[in-house]
């Protein structure tokens, strides 16, 4: 059985690659038909053209299929016109899920690129920098799922007078004195306690980020303002992070989208109950249990919509990222 | 420098390997019951007459919900059949199971077979014809000898059957520690319990113990209170509209069951830890009060499995003389003498010569006595031998079902997936803000109007 599904593979690997070599062999001989005067137009097209059919087979169709399925109803088999909008804008469970996504942008956003560009600068200075950025950076390795797993483990509580088995808990009530507190379940802690999760999983990903950037500002540029008289802030500011600016956007982008996306730690912790819902979950609960097509595609498009201008900005800092290195 | 690093790494080994050698050696835990040679030798050929004397073999994707030790007694009870058929059985466990079965059925990528505890899903799935008919598999005149009607009728759709259940388990059983429990042990009435557990409040002990959490799946124990006081205090017929999605939400009869139920959960002199151990408790771990010295409670609602399960997890744990349980006591006279299942029903999901042999084989007695053995689950054929439940506390509970003037099935498990998670969410939220009650009727009853389609 194996045996033919190996057979099937490189039956297939090879295939494509012969249609792809097939390909461009005929894209050279319809560019050779055609007036030399829109050669290279037609040529860079037809190079084009398998990726773009990929693309628009497997992105852009199901987009705007997902675009016409939140015009429906819950089982798609009939126009409901705006309800599924109406939808999103009265209930509250999506207000309260938006809240937190809010919470989570800001949150997510500003603490990890604060902390993953404070230890790339910092780690900068040290012989120990390989071992300073892993710690930070290995977090990012595990599945969201698994960081979420073991997080829950962490924040456990025990009533008052019992031991803590929670490691949060523990470690609270020891240093402070002060009561255990339910992180997952009270209302005050349990947002930012489960926004700390995606911080520390996430923190890795822009630190490296970051440090690539900081590296390829010339060091003469620093020396010469040291040289000037400017102190280690000044430097920073004046010199640092404009050079740094295309990257921060970049980062900061990248990050909001995530934001966006948290679903694992919350699906896994609490799935959305006390008042921690998120807008993806509110989606796959929509999606997979309540089994309301309708309203699980005008949730997709609110958060493409959302995603549309981040990702503008995105293109335009990569642009400048490329045009200043 | 060489050296200090491999000293360090030794004894950092030897940091870890130290507290597992030096474990204390106190009563170990009761292993799991083994089950008979006899029997097994019968479900073998209970096995190879259900697959019609072939040896199909291949492989069985079986989806459920279960793991840890009860996954492995499971997987025991299916042991002959793989023996006699040279089919393998992989389980696939997961806690959402609703969610992950809808899942792979959209994506085409069913599993052969799925065990799940909604009884109310396999009745939806089948009316949409993503289950295989199991009426003409088997033999329909015994099914229904051997079943009672209220199960087959759950998991009939369109007049086709599409699921058997391989086990019930009495619902909502009120379980205590005898060496440490002085109240009643055979409430006529709800009242004599709520006498007692006033007492025991009033003299600064918290009577109960409640875990609701469970992964997705989390607020379930809660809902098992619920539902035991509507049909307690209501009764079944009442308790059947609001299982159907007919009785509103905010109907005094579930309004008032909630009401009951915060009475114990919400407040922190009732039960043990107060509201909030209630939320972040998992329900696994609840009843390990019951043995806490000094107890933290004394008296916890579970399920049938949980005298054996302690049995077999908390070390010196005896049945009967350690555990024991009384049913749910009625609220009202009228109501005497329900009680409330559970179950886990086994559909086919891929016609298939080893799938049919499997569905042929669970509808045997001789299957469901290696249920009654694993000392988990009570056998949901009536045929079942009553000599192969290993405990006391499993003789009892069945006892109870077959004896029991009213049988309902659990109604977060008869009502549409969508409508039982908004159920626990509800509970759950009740029991964090008890004032926000009508708030969360309401919003129950919002989604009972999509939810029933």
């Amino acid at each position: 059985m194996t045996g033919i599904r190996i057979i099937q593979a490189c039956v297939f690997i090879s295939a494509a690659a012969a249609l792809l070599l097939g390909w461009l062999w005929a894209a050279d001989r319809i560019a050779a038909a055609v007036p030399r005067r829109i050669r290279r137009g037609v040529l860079g097209w037809l190079w084009l053209a398998p990726a773009v059919a990929f693309v628009g087979l497997y992105l852009a169709w199901p987009l705007v299929h997902t675009v016409v399925l939140s015009f429906r109803d819950s089982s798609s088999q009939a126009w409901a016109g705006l309800g599924n909008y109406r939808y999103l804008v009265d209930d509250a469970a999506v207000h309260s899920a938006l809240r937190n996504n809010l919470l989570w942008l800001v949150l997510l956003t500003g603490v990890c690129l604060g902390t993953g560009l404070l230890v790339a600068t910092l780690a900068d200075r040290v012989r120990y920098e390989g071992l300073a950025k892993a710690v930070v950076v290995l977090p990012t390795a595990i599945p969201f799922v698994a960081g979420a797993v073991i997080w829950r483990f962490m924040y456990q509580y025990q009533p008052p007078g019992l031991p803590q088995t929670g490691t949060v808990n523990a470690v609270w009530t020891t240093t402070t004195g002060a009561a255990p507190l339910a992180w997952l379940v009270d209302g005050r802690t349990n947002n930012v306690a489960l926004i700390a999760v995606g911080i520390w999983m996430t923190t890795g990903f822009a630190t490296v980020i970051l440090s690539a950037a900081l590296k390829s500002i010339p060091p003469e540029l620093r020396e010469a303002a040291r040289v000037d008289g400017a102190g280690s802030w000044q430097v920073f500011r004046h010199v640092t992070l404009p050079h740094l600016r295309p990257t921060l956007v970049v980062t900061t982008t990248l990050l909001a989208i995530s934001a966006f996306k948290a679903f694992d730690i919350v699906y896994v912790m609490t799935n959305g109950n006390f008042d921690t819902d998120v807008i993806a979950n509110l989606m796959y609960r929509q999606l997979f249990v309540d089994r309301d097509y309708g309203r699980a595609s005008a949730i997709a498009v609110l958060l493409a919509a959302v995603a549309v201008p981040i990702l503008l900005i995105n293109v335009r800092a990569t642009r400048a990222e490329r045009e200043t290195a | 420098m060489k050296a200090r690093i491999l000293a360090t790494t030794a004894l950092a080994v030897l940091a870890l390997v130290a507290p597992a050698c030096a474990r204390s050696t106190g009563p170990a835990a009761q292993a799991p019951p083994t089950q008979s040679v006899d029997r097994l030798a019968a479900a073998r050929a209970a096995a190879t007459k259900a697959a019609d004397g072939a040896r199909p073999g291949g492989t069985i994707n079986l989806l459920g919900v279960l793991s840890g030790q009860q996954l492995d007694a499971y997987l025991g009870t299916f042991k002959p059949f793989e023996e006699a058929t040279g089919t393998t059985i992989k389980y696939e466990s997961t806690r959402d199971l609703s969610a992950v079965l809808q899942t792979r059925i959209a994506g085409g990528n069913p599993p052969d077979i799925v065990s799940n505890p909604s009884g109310g899903q396999i009745n939806q799935l089948g009316a949409e014809g993503k289950l295989v008919a199991l009426d003409p598999i088997l033999d329909m005149t015994r099914l229904r000898a051997d079943y009672p009607a209220g199960l087959l009728d759950l998991v009939t759709a369109q007049q086709k059957l599409y699921g058997i259940f391989f086990n019930t388990a009495v619902q909502g059983l009120v379980w205590y520690n005898p060496n440490n429990y002085h109240g009643p042990v055979h409430p006529a009435a709800w009242s004599e319990v709520t006498d007692w557990t006033s007492q025991t409040a009033a003299g600064g002990h918290t009577p109960w113990c409640i875990g609701l959490e469970s992964g997705p799946a989390s607020g379930w124990p809660g809902a098992v209170w619920v539902e035991q006081f509507v049909l307690q205090q209501s009764g079944p017929a009442a308790f059947d509209r609001w299982w159907r999605g007919e009785l509103a939400w905010t109907a005094p009869e579930i309004k008032g069951a909630f009401e009951q139920f915060g009475r114990i959960a919400a407040d922190a002199k009732q039960v043990s830890g107060g509201p909030t151990a209630v939320l972040t408790t998992s329900f696994n771990l609840s009843p390990q009060g019951l043995f806490a010295k000094p107890p933290a409670c004394y008296l916890h609602v579970q399920a049938d499995f949980l005298g054996n399960a302690l049995a077999q997890e908390v070390p010196g744990v005896k049945p009967v003389t350690d555990i024991n349980f009384f049913p749910f006591p009625a609220l009202s006279p009228d109501n005497a003498g329900s009680i409330e299942i559970s179950g886990e029903a086994l559909a086919l999901l891929k016609d298939t010569p080893q799938g049919r042999a499997f569905m042929r084989y669970v509808a045997t007695p001789e299957f469901s006595a290696l249920v009654a053995g694993t000392g988990q689950w009570i056998g949901a054929n009536r045929q079942t031998d009553q000599s192969a439940y290993t405990t006391e506390l499993s003789r009892r509970a069945a006892t109870v079902y077959a004896q029991a003037k009213t049988v309902r099935y659990a109604a977060q498990t008869a009502m549409p997936p969508a409508m039982s998670q908004a159920f626990l969410g509800a509970v759950l939220a009740y029991v964090k803000n008890p004032a926000s009650l009508d708030a969360q009727l309401a919003k129950l009853d919002k989604v009972r109007q999509t939810a029933y389609r």
